[in-house]
């Protein structure tokens, strides 16, 4: 295997363990790093050898979402070049260049979505934004119990274009619900509401999620891509890919938003911190309530 | 009505009750079967006297576990999956909290409370039950149920084009379909699928 940067990769049989490895920024994804899961994703898909994929995160958090810091690289937006006075030299908007990033983005999560082998995430620790995206990618979800799901984001910044699949997830009233008030939901209320598939005392989930995979590696490669495949085919025909692709749609015309204005400039100013304060501190929490029945 | 060699048919006021009745085979679905039940589900359609249709099983078990079904609809994208890719399966409790199906009951209840809920929706008018059903089924149906599972018949096509499965046809015709069945599930560590289900 290749070396990787942003992401490290271990083979045990027949399951790889891709690790995303910032952990000093809660493995946010930067471009670096999505295109080095990709690439492995890429080196791992030829022969059967390797038939399971697990997803997991180093350090503190699974993954915090995208990574908003300059320089970060999800962000691309190219600023406008006027050129002339004709009307084909006056540069593109904002809106359409924005929204032609995100579609590349969420084409990039439905790749991995079709990926032939199965992915299964082993999240622990923070899961937000971008997170929820990769793990909506991800075949089964396994959590520990204390991991957080959520898209703060949605306060003040936008949506996760693919919605993390949560619409197919955890169906229409949840997923309206964490998107208004972008509160988060432990492991347990994940597992309850159909976010995930079960829910571990953090000390277990490592061995409790390789079980799964190595015992699903039993069946063979061009089985385990059938199932895959033919239950992504129900979703697929209720039109998941091409709501994925309008969440593109959705998420520019957000950004044009004054609320993205005020965050971008206050971020520029004063600091992403400052800027997550102005949008977290009216819902009188850190990064997002736990909302969860007792 | 007809007799059927593969099922009874018992019909008390509005409820029918069709019986599968193959026990020495757990009522695995033979092609007699198959027929036997659409036949009689046909002969039972004319007419409201009889509003509802109840399906039961004679001997140790309903039926052999059903393959994709209706799951994605029902159980979701993530339960789907987990229990495709591992063979696994889950009792009824486990069934009940995944939304695999509407209610369990201590066996010694079954009969009685299914009966009972039967009982009870015939008290509905046939014309009614058939809207309060149909408009459900156009929405799955609007989400592209029949497309999927017209496309489960190519998926199941290409499966059996597989390695597996040419390997398991030579092991149960050499030694035996037992044989063919431990080959299979011996790597799992269990009889035929562990019971999986969380405490």
């Amino acid at each position: 295997m290749t070396d990787y940067e942003n992401v490290l990769v271990e083979i045990d049989g027949p399951v790889a363990t891709i690790t995303l490895n910032r952990p000093e920024k809660l493995n946010a994804i930067s471009g670096g790093l999505r295109d080095d899961l990709e690439a492995a994703l890429r080196e791992l898909n030829p022969g059967d050898d390797v038939r399971v994929i697990r997803l997991k995160g180093a350090g503190r958090a699974f993954c915090a979402g995208y990574d908003l810091t300059p320089g970060g690289g999800a962000m691309n937006w190219r600023p406008n070049q006027r050129t002339g006075d004709q009307a084909w030299e006056l540069g593109e908007s904002r809106i359409a260049l924005d929204r032609e990033n995100l579609r590349v983005s969420v084409d990039r999560w439905l790749w991995m979505w079709g990926y032939r082998k199965p992915i299964v995430a082993q999240v622990h620790g923070w899961c937000l934004a971008g997170g929820g995206e990769m793990i909506g990618a991800c075949d089964i979800v396994f959590a520990s119990e204390t991991a957080r799901f959520g898209h703060p984001a949605g306060r003040a910044i936008g949506i996760p274009p693919t919605l993390g699949m949560w619409p197919a997830k955890i169906g229409m009233l949840k997923t309206k619900e964490l998107l208004f008030s972008g509160d988060t939901v432990d492991g347990v209320e994940a597992e309850r509401i159909g976010m995930i598939n079960r829910a571990y005392p953090e000390e277990r989930l490592d061995e409790e999620t390789m079980a799964y995979c190595q015992r699903i590696a039993n069946v063979p490669l061009d089985g385990l891509t059938v199932h895959k495949h033919s239950t992504n085919r129900w979703f697929e025909l209720m039109g998941l890919r091409v709501a994925a692709s309008e969440g593109a749609d959705f998420d520019a015309i957000w950004h044009e938003a004054p609320s993205i204005d005020e965050f971008v400039n206050i971020g520029r100013e004063k600091g992403l911190k400052v800027a997550l304060e102005w949008r977290d501190d009216p819902f009188g929490d850190g990064r997002g309530a736990l909302k969860r029945r007792t | 009505m007809t007799d059927y060699q593969n099922i009874l048919v018992d019909i008390d006021g509005p409820v029918a009750t069709i019986t599968l009745n193959r026990p020495e085979k757990l009522n695995a679905l033979s092609e007699g079967l198959r027929d036997d039940l659409a036949s009689a589900l046909r002969e039972l359609n004319p007419g409201d006297a009889v509003r509802v249709i109840r399906i039961n099983a004679a001997g140790r078990a309903l039926g052999q576990p059903p393959t994709l079904g209706m799951w994605p609809v029902k159980i979701g994208m993530l339960k789907t999956k987990e229990l495709l890719f591992s063979g696994d399966t889950i009792d009824a409790v486990e069934a009940e909290r995944i939304g695999m199906i509407n209610r369990v009951y201590p066996e010694e209840q079954l009969d009685e409370e299914t009966m009972a809920w039967c009982q009870r929706i015939a008290n509905v008018p046939l014309d009614g039950l058939t809207v309060h059903k149909h408009s459900t089924n156009r929405w799955a149906e609007l989400m592209g149920l029949r497309m999927s599972v017209y496309e489960g018949a190519e998926f199941n096509a290409i499966f059996a084009e597989t390695a597996a499965i040419e390997e398991f046809g030579k092991i149960s015709m050499s030694r035996g379909f037992k044989a063919a069945l431990e080959w299979r599930d011996d790597p799992f560590g269990d009889g035929r699928g562990a019971v999986r289900r969380q405490a």
